[in-house]
């Protein structure tokens, strides 16, 4: 499904180097490694968001090189969570609502989140837990074909971040989509992903679970 | 891509197009090169002291503003004030007012002394209250650049250097501690403070008659500048050649000094985010201080204001409402209140429609620029800044002579007047809008785009919603500052209809003063400008967003 060829992308020093990955349907992957290693460099480019110097992101069969963020198909949950602070938790998600795609789905993906009865709360007023939660279905009610998840629980305490990976599995599995999930917790990745893929800062090294 | 791309070529063409087409023109009537003009400035008699005047007062005004300003800038700073913010916004009243109210409430002062303490009017007393006038909108600069610092530095520099030999006395850590940390906010609001005094226009007009600093020399020359007629046109074309290329490079270097000294400012190395100021009350020396420093900031508004209603009549005063009625009647002006108010208002809601788009996505454009590191960034920047290096003569010279005389059929044009107004108020939407920018999580608009939004949805639906009050802000200055633009205007309006409350105060003020109305009826025209301005800087200062209100 997601094939990436050869990336290499310096910016003052070499951040990624001729790296490989292939992501099938329906496959979390998670990607583990320490920081400055280019794993959100990495999740930037395959979304569009930052430029490769060279190599291929093949998605579905066709090559993203000229294809802009908003046309990828690709949804991603940032670190900071990037919640919209001006609209409340229902314009959040609505935001991520395909025009052709009907209103009652923001019920829905409401119920699927546990997010009942937190339509007309603030964004600000949201626990971390919560909002990590918001964050995911604002990426989810917008259909992608694949998710990419940015160590979007780093700032939980670990109970609450191992319980929101199993959630964030089961529904990923229920959906049927796949996912890259980066991560420097080994025992998050373990938890959440089919595979994990290591990422050494020095020589993009791969490392399969 | 290719909206930004249009976005930034017209306002290279607005900016760059007609100062070159005029100084061209200029330099074809006057039958000489720029350096030529230059070479033989101090030979003509329009201009001779000019320069030595011009110079003397932007020295003199910088060493005031300094003198005033930095032990207020101390104050505010290092002391915790009851109603603290609100005093600070007071202190910046003076930045958004129109130059030519300052010079009205400086005017009336004058009449007050002669009134109530018997000082006459004269040369002397003029020449210090233009001084006094620059100081007072100057120091604003001077607060805004050396209070943060002043009121955010880490606490135990201070208690470290009062245990040390070198900053054990009061003095000590003046000398010691305090100036080699402020030397540069001080020198740049410094070098600010001469940009500022040295195009002062209003001011000098009408404090200080009979004096002239480059700026009354251009605008002097303006009638018959660039008219291709060598008995006319020569002589005017050749001192506005040389007049503005000298300011213009004075300016510019001033500019780069203060440039450069803001980039070796400490401020955001040393701040610290306790707040250990001490409390002080207004009833203390400072606090007498403080009250002072206020009143001098008060005193020339309120005096504007209470002379409206004041009628002299050689030794005898008296109150009336006269003066509002002829403001009003226009019987001492060609137009009247009205119709000036209207043709303002009029200018002022154009500019913004016009201003704050081009300013937004100027600011867009060097924002993103800046986030991938581009040197393009730092070039924009100074092309939107340049107007602000020409002084607002010069950028109705630059109209007048590079747009109305290629046709002079476009001087009947009611838009002529806007592009100055442009020119003036887009670099400040840029430094409002710009650093609000900056703080914009660059997430929050990725995630906008990985969810479907195109650039026109992101920017409706997740740029303007978040960027609300700056932009409330910075309409808010452009509305201010386009609605007090007197020196731009002041050279480009040739017809009555066109006239702008600014202009007809000027119009008034530049009639014989025997009759005893025209004062009066000018103070009138400048209270209604100065009410209007007051409530677009409460509106500012009720909007300015908290930590990213921009740079002003």
């Amino acid at each position: 499904m997601l094939i990436c060829k050869g990336i290499n992308k310096t910016y003052s020093q070499k951040i990624l180097s001729d790296f490989n990955l292939n992501v099938d349907p329906g496959e979390i992957v998670a990607l583990l490694g320490p920081s400055g290693s280019g794993k959100s460099t990495l999740l930037k480019i395959i979304c569009g968001l930052e430029r490769l110097d060279s190599g291929e992101i093949i998605f579905n069969g066709q090559n993203l090189e000229n294809i802009l963020p908003e046309k990828r198909g690709i949804g991603m949950v940032f670190q900071k969570l990037a919640l919209f602070p001006h609209l409340n938790v229902n314009g959040n998600i609505k935001f991520g609502l395909p025009q052709e795609s009907n209103i009652s789905e923001i019920s829905i993906m409401l119920n699927l989140l546990g997010l009942k009865g937190f339509e007309k709360r603030k964004i600000q007023t949201l626990s971390g837990g919560e909002a990590q939660r918001v964050a995911l279905a604002r990426s989810l009610i917008a259909k992608p074909k694949m998710i990419l998840l940015d160590e979007p629980f780093s700032s939980l305490d670990t109970d609450i971040k191992i319980i929101l990976a199993e959630e964030v599995k089961i529904l990923l599995k229920k959906l049927n989509i796949s996912a890259i999930y980066v991560t420097h917790d080994l025992s998050i990745a373990n938890k959440i992903a089919d595979r994990v893929v290591y990422l050494d800062s020095k020589k993009n090294d791969k490392l399969n679970k | 891509m290719k909206f930004k791309m249009i976005t930034v070529l017209i306002w290279s063409i607005l900016v760059i197009g007609p100062p070159i087409i005029a100084w061209r023109q200029l330099s074809i009537v006057a039958e000489k090169n720029i350096f030529e003009t230059i070479i033989e400035f101090d030979n003509k008699f329009q201009t001779r002291d000019s320069i030595e005047f011009t110079f003397l007062v932007a020295s003199y005004s910088t060493i005031l503003t300094l003198i005033l300003g930095v032990p207020l800038a101390w104050n505010l700073g290092r002391y915790k004030w009851r109603y603290g913010t609100f005093l600070r916004s007071l202190f910046t009243v003076p930045f958004v007012m129109p130059s030519i109210l300052v010079a009205m409430g400086f005017l009336s002062l004058l009449d007050w002394f002669e009134v109530l303490f018997g000082i006459n009017d004269s040369q002397n007393l003029r020449f210090y209250l233009l001084l006094l006038s620059h100081a007072w909108f100057n120091l604003a600069l001077v607060v805004r650049l050396c209070e943060p610092i002043l009121s955010t530095i880490d606490s135990s520099y201070e208690e470290s250097a009062f245990l040390l030999p070198m900053g054990n006395s009061k003095f000590k850590r003046f000398k010691n501690l305090w100036l080699p940390l402020l030397w540069p906010n001080i020198l740049a609001s410094a070098s600010l403070t001469f940009i500022f005094s040295f195009t002062s226009f209003a001011l000098v007009k009408f404090i200080v008659p009979t004096k002239r600093n480059l700026e009354i020399v251009m605008s002097n020359q303006a009638e018959w500048a660039g008219i291709d007629i060598p008995a006319l046109g020569q002589t005017p074309s050749e001192i506005i050649l040389a007049s503005s290329s000298i300011q213009l490079l004075t300016i510019i270097i001033a500019l780069a000094i203060s440039s450069k000294l803001q980039s070796k400012s400490f401020g955001h190395q040393l701040s610290s985010l306790d707040d250990k100021r001490i409390d002080v009350s207004f009833f203390s020396k400072r606090g007498l201080y403080i009250i002072t420093m206020l009143i001098l900031i008060i005193l020339p508004l309120i005096s504007l204001i209470l002379s409206s209603f004041l009628i002299r009549n050689g030794g005898s005063i008296s109150w009336t409402t006269k003066g509002w009625s002829a403001a009003f009647g226009g019987t001492h002006s060609p137009t009247n209140m009205y119709q000036a108010l209207y043709s303002s208002i009029k200018y002022a809601t154009i500019s913004i429609m016009i201003s704050l788009p081009i300013g937004f996505m100027l600011s867009d454009i060097i924002n993103q620029l800046e986030r991938k590191d581009s040197i393009l960034a730092v070039i924009l920047d100074i092309v939107v800044m340049l107007p602000l290096a020409l002084s607002a003569v010069m950028v109705g010279l630059g109209v007048l002579v590079g747009i109305i005389r290629t046709d002079p059929e476009i001087a009947r044009s009611w838009w002529i007047p806007i592009y100055g107004h442009i020119m003036i108020t887009t670099p400040f939407v840029v430094r409002v809008l710009l650093p609000a920018m900056r703080n914009l999580d660059p997430d929050l608009e990725f995630s906008a785009a990985l969810l479907g939004a195109g650039y026109f949805k992101r920017l409706i639906k997740i740029k303007i919603p978040i960027l609300t009050h700056s932009i409330i802000v910075s309409s808010s200055l452009v509305f201010a500052i386009s609605l007090g633009e007197f020196g731009s205007s002041w050279v480009v309006l040739r017809f009555t209809e066109f006239t702008t409350l600014p202009v007809m105060i000027g119009d008034i003020l530049s009639r014989p003063g025997f009759d005893p109305l025209v004062r009066s009826a000018a103070n009138a025209a400048g209270s209604t400008l100065l009410l209007m301005t007051l409530i677009l800087f409460i509106c500012v200062e009720k909007f300015r967003p908290v930590g990213s209100g921009g740079d002003f």
